[in-house]
């Protein structure tokens, strides 16, 4: 098996037009929680969808626990566990009919886990999901996600529509499961707030494609907005290496980019003859910069 | 054996509204044992055509619903996924092919409850003694239903032919039965055949409403004196019904099958 329980390689997927996900690579380690930031309609929920088997990729590879996952069956599958971001359980279904699904299809299923989650959020087995709340109805697709104990969690923007305090404490049983079972978990959303408190890694994705993909120290220590101002021989036309996003004025040019021993902006400048200014960048200014490129 | 039946106890519960469909579209099956009297009754319903009418507006609305909402049903994917949970049950930790095969149990039992019940109650009172005024449609009658034979008519003027049919009731109630075995069994292929298919929906919509206003001009169904085809398979069917039930079951085998594999390649 791959080293990698959650595999993509330079996958491209487009659905009657223009692709939506475009030569997409990237792996999860054991044990990690990637978050998986983009705009709407950035290409996040193709992604998972392909991950979870519903949809095959056009091109290139995607692999779970080493395996294409379109082809799993009940015995791959019980491994896997899969939050959408619609409501996809069956509206008129009774909580209890779902859980018993559960029982009677996943040997792993944890069923102390999950009544203990449904009592802890106040949810009666007796409930129809269609009389659900919003919020409760993320909360029962989550247990649902989580009750098997799977070895990869699969979470299609698992706090949206909650509320603050809900979104908190769920994220809190998702930290809680990895501490008790080491699964590998992607969650996708576009809450920065929420992939700053849970992620070890963060891709980010703009049009189908990911612009970065690493450590959320590893981003803010190496990415930074410069602004290079006093040109002495004019403003260079030559493209800035490792650069997301360049606004030029008639005298200055602002760029966010990768700091390295090419392009870190002191080098730069002296190279330019101009100035200087470097800001460090929150999550927030790095997703809203990389979006924007 | 254990997940299809854990997928069959679901499934059966995703909709509970539906079970109420088979009792009003079944009610046009209990015709033919309704209008049978201890005098005379009717085979006269048998000789509905095979695609049209109540059984492909029966099959075709409830094969759609459980077979295949996501594709088939109208208001996207998000009402078909929220209702049917077309999503949800695909990412389970289920074999495709034996989800496919608990969505057909269920369309079968939906389809199949009613007449059934009519194949048991036309049990009670199994004899049939039919009015036939057509010439030929008696004679084909008298050659290819077993058992059959002319009475006299009650005035030999105006009353038609009287044919009395030994378990003629049980007869017409296992044509009805049979031919919606048929149209489900095609309902299942042409579903699978479609779902791929960039306007499969439109495409099989365009057919299921063509096909039921057909019978609105007549066409088929003239048979200007001789027995129309639904008559002569209608017929057919009352002289060899072993071979037309080892047949179809062979039938409906292969189509389970290929259905089985077909809708595991598929993508949602």
């Amino acid at each position: 098996m791959n080293q990698y329980p959650i595999l993509v390689e330079k996958v491209s997927r487009s659905f009657d037009g223009p692709p939506v996900v475009h030569n997409l690579s990237f792996s999860v380690k054991p044990g990690s929680i990637y978050g998986f930031l983009g705009r709407n309609g950035s290409g996040k929920t193709t992604t998972l969808r392909m991950l979870a088997g519903l949809i095959k990729p056009q091109s290139g590879d995607v692999r779970v626990m080493g395996n294409n996952p379109f082809t799993f069956g009940a015995a791959e599958r019980q491994w896997l566990g899969y939050m959408s971001e619609k409501a996809i359980i069956p509206a008129y279904t009774k909580i209890q009919q779902v859980l018993t699904l559960g029982r009677e299809l996943y040997p792993t299923w944890d069923n102390a886990l999950a009544e203990s989650m449904l009592a802890k959020y106040g949810l009666s087995p007796k409930k129809r999901f269609m009389t659900l709340s919003q919020g409760n109805q993320r909360l029962l697709s989550f247990i649902v996600a989580i009750a098997p104990r799977p070895r990869v969690l699969l979470l299609d923007e698992p706090a949206a529509n909650l509320d603050v305090v809900a979104r908190r404490e769920i994220l809190d049983d998702i930290l809680d499961l990895i501490r008790d079972c080491g699964c590998t978990v992607l969650f996708s959303t576009h809450i920065l707030s929420d992939v700053e408190r849970v992620a070890d890694e963060i891709g980010i994705l703009a049009k189908g494609s990911l612009q970065v993909s690493e450590t959320l120290d590893s981003l803010k220590d190496t990415i930074r907005q410069v602004r290079f101002f006093g040109f002495k021989n004019g403003l260079p036309d030559a493209a800035i290496p490792g650069s997301f996003r360049t606004v030029r004025s008639k005298e200055e040019i602002t760029v966010t980019l990768r700091t390295n021993s090419l392009t870190h902006p002191e080098t730069l400048a002296q190279n330019w003859s101009c100035q200087q200014e470097t800001r460090a960048l929150s999550l927030e200014d790095i997703f809203v910069e990389l979006s924007r490129n | 054996m254990k997940q299809f039946w854990s997928l069959f106890k679901f499934q059966t519960k995703i909709n509970p509204f539906i079970w109420f469909m088979p009792i009003a579209f079944g009610i046009p099956l209990f015709i033919p044992t309704l209008v049978t009297s201890s005098v005379s009754g009717s085979y006269h319903p048998g000789f509905y055509s095979l695609f049209t009418g109540q059984n492909l507006i029966f099959v075709g609305i409830f094969g759609t619903m459980v077979l295949a909402p996501e594709k088939f049903q109208f208001g996207g994917t998000n009402i078909a996924s929220g209702y049917y949970g077309s999503e949800f049950m695909l990412t389970r930790a289920i074999d495709r092919p034996v989800l496919y095969r608990a969505k057909a149990a269920v369309l079968y039992l939906l389809v199949l409850s009613m007449p059934i019940i009519v194949v048991l109650t036309s049990l009670q009172n199994p004899d049939l003694i039919v009015s036939e005024y057509a010439k030929p449609v008696q004679q084909l009658c008298l050659a290819q239903v077993p058992g059959s034979t002319m009475l006299p008519a009650t005035n030999s003027k105006t009353s038609p032919s009287l044919i009395s049919i030994p378990r003629g009731s049980v007869l017409v109630a296992m044509w009805q039965l049979w031919m919606l075995v048929v149209v489900a069994i095609t309902l299942q292929l042409l579903l699978m055949f479609l779902y791929p298919l960039r306007y499969g929906k439109w495409a099989f919509w365009v057919l299921y409403f063509g096909l039921i206003f057909i019978p609105l001009f007549d066409i088929g169904t003239v048979s200007h004196g001789m027995p129309s085809i639904n008559e002569r398979l209608f017929f057919s069917f009352s002289g060899h019904q072993t071979l037309y039930w080892i047949l179809t079951a062979g039938i409906f085998t292969v189509t389970q099958l290929w259905c089985e594999r077909r809708f595991a390649q598929l993508e949602q």
